[in-house]
C-alpha cells in the first residue's frame, strides 16, 4: 500500500459511493496500527523533550577560568567537562532550526575527540534506521509506513549535540571574546615559558632552521682552504671538535650553518678567527 | 700523545656594548628582528646563538666578533667566582698554596699535564665541586 493508495481509497470517497459500511472499514484502516504507533512516539518525545529540557537547562553550569572551560552537564549522568585553551582547535558559533526561531546561538568548541564521538552516535543511529529500513522491508512494510514510526527517530539525530558546547546564547560574542583574551594571556605566559634555556636547543634548531631556509647560498665557508693549509685531514679536525664528519663535510660545501659555539670551537683548533672562516 | 684540553663555554660582552650604544634590549632585539627574551639568555650566557645571528649582532655593534663573545675555560669562571677565603680554604684542604690554583686558571692548556698530576687534577675538581669530565676534556 503506498501513499497515493491511501488518498485513492479515503474515507470520502466512500461517501461518494454511498456505503457507509465502507466508511467504518476505512476508518479503522486509517487509524492502523503504525498510525496509532506514530502518534504514540511523537507523544513520548515531547513529553520526553520537555522534561529533559527543563532538568537540562537546571543540571547546566559552566564556568570560564585562565587555563580552562569547565562544563557542567547532564540530565541522567551529570559530566563536567575540563576544555584546556590548547586543545580546541576551532570555536564554532551555531544556531539550528529551532534555536533561529528564539534567536538563540550554541557556542561549540571542537577538540578533535569530541568531534568523533558525535561522528560516531550520528553513524550509530543511521546504522539502526538502515537496519529497521531493511527489517520492514522483510515484514513488506512500505517506505511511508516506514517513515511514519520512525519519523522521531530521524528527529533524533538531529538533537544530538557536542558535549564540548554552551547552548542558548542571546549574544555568543561576549563570551567568544572574553575567551579570546584568555587565550591571548595564556599566550603571553606560555611565551617566557618557552624561552627557559632548557628549551634554548630547540629555538637554537629552529633559528638554524630559518636561517638556512631564508638565506639560501648565500653562506660562505672557507673551512677547506683554511683546513688544507694547517695540513688536517677531515676526520682529524671531527675528532679534535667532536662534531660528526659528516657535518665538517657539509660546513665545507656551506650547506651546514653552524652555531657560534661549533664556530669557535673550529676557530680554536685551526687557530683562526672566525670571520676568515665564515662570512655572509 | 695524551693532551688535556679545558672545557670550554661562550661569554659575551654584549650587555657593556649595548649599553655603550645607548639602546635597551628591547630595541636592539627589534633591530635585530627575535624576542627579547633571546638578548636576556644571549647576555646572560646561557644561550648558544647561531653564525648568522651572531654576525648580524656584531654588524650592529661594529666590533669584531671575538670581542663579542669569546670562549672561556669552566675552571677560570669557577675560580674568578670564588672569594679569596673559600680559594684558601680549598688550598688548605689540597695542602698547597692558593697561588696554584690561581695560576690553574691562568695555565696555557698545551703545558697543564706538565705542571699538574691528573690525580691531583680529579681532586681539584672535586673540590669545586665540578666532576673532572666537567672541566677537562681529553
Amino acid at each position: 500500500m503506498c501513499f497515493f493508495q491511501i488518498i485513492e481509497n479515503f474515507p470520502f470517497y466512500a461517501i461518494y459511493q454511498n456505503d457507509y459500511r465502507f466508511i467504518i472499514d476505512r476508518l479503522v484502516m486509517f487509524f492502523s496500527w503504525y498510525y496509532i504507533i506514530f502518534l504514540f512516539e511523537i507523544l513520548i518525545v515531547i513529553i520526553y523533550f520537555y522534561f529533559y529540557s527543563k532538568k537540562f537547562v537546571k543540571n547546566y553550569d559552566y564556568k570560564i577560568l585562565n587555563e580552562e572551560i569547565i562544563i557542567k552537564r547532564g540530565v541522567f549522568k551529570i559530566k563536567t567537562i575540563i576544555i584546556p585553551y590548547d586543545k580546541i582547535e576551532s570555536i564554532k558559533i551555531s544556531s539550528g532550526f529551532s534555536e533561529r526561531i528564539k534567536k538563540i546561538y550554541t557556542i561549540n568548541f571542537e577538540i578533535i575527540k569530541g568531534r568523533y564521538n558525535i561522528l560516531i552516535i550520528r553513524l550509530f543511529l543511521i546504522l539502526i534506521i538502515i537496519l529497521m529500513w531493511i527489517y520492514s522491508l522483510l515484514y513488506h512494510l512500505t517506505l511511508f509506513q516506514f517513515n511514519i514510526i520512525f519519523f522521531p527517530l530521524i528527529l533524533l539525530i538531529g538533537f544530538i549535540k557536542s558535549g564540548n558546547s554552551i547552548p542558548g546564547l542571546k549574544n555568543p560574542n561576549i563570551i567568544i571574546e572574553s575567551i579570546k583574551e584568555k587565550m591571548i594571556n595564556l599566550n603571553q605566559n606560555r611565551g617566557n615559558e618557552l624561552y627557559k634555556s632548557n628549551c634554548l636547543v630547540i629555538d637554537n634548531f629552529i633559528s638554524n632552521m630559518v636561517s638556512r631556509i631564508n638565506e639560501g647560498s648565500t653562506f660562505k665557508s672557507s673551512l677547506k682552504e683554511i683546513r688544507e693549509k694547517v695540513g688536517l685531514s677531515i676526520s682529524d679536525l671531527a675528532e679534535r671538535v667532536k662534531i660528526p664528519i659528516k657535518m665538517i663535510q657539509q660546513l665545507e660545501e656551506g650547506k651546514f650553518r653552524p652555531s657560534l659555539f661549533i664556530a669557535y670551537k673550529i676557530a680554536d683548533v685551526l687557530m683562526c678567527n672566525v670571520e676568515d672562516l665564515f662570512s655572509l | 700523545m695524551i693532551k688535556l684540553k679545558f672545557k670550554k663555554v661562550i661569554k659575551t660582552r654584549i650587555k657593556e656594548f649595548r649599553e655603550e650604544k645607548s639602546l635597551t634590549q628591547k630595541e636592539f632585539a627589534d633591530i635585530i628582528g627575535v624576542s627579547r627574551q633571546t638578548i636576556y639568555f644571549l647576555e646572560k650566557g646561557d644561550y648558544n646563538p647561531s653564525l648568522t645571528l651572531s654576525f648580524k649582532i656584531a654588524e650592529l655593534l661594529d666590533k669584531p666578533l671575538n670581542q663579542i663573545f669569546y670562549l672561556e675555560s669552566l675552571i677560570k669562571i669557577k675560580i674568578e667566582s670564588l672569594s679569596l677565603k673559600e680559594l684558601k680554604n680549598i688550598a688548605s684542604n689540597l695542602n698547597i698554596k692558593y697561588d696554584k690554583l690561581v695560576y690553574l686558571s691562568e695555565i696555557d692548556e698545551n703545558h697543564i699535564l706538565k705542571e699538574f698530576n691528573k690525580d691531583f687534577l680529579r681532586k681539584i675538581s672535586n673540590e669545586l665541586e665540578m666532576t673532572y669530565e666537567d672541566l677537562f676534556d681529553e
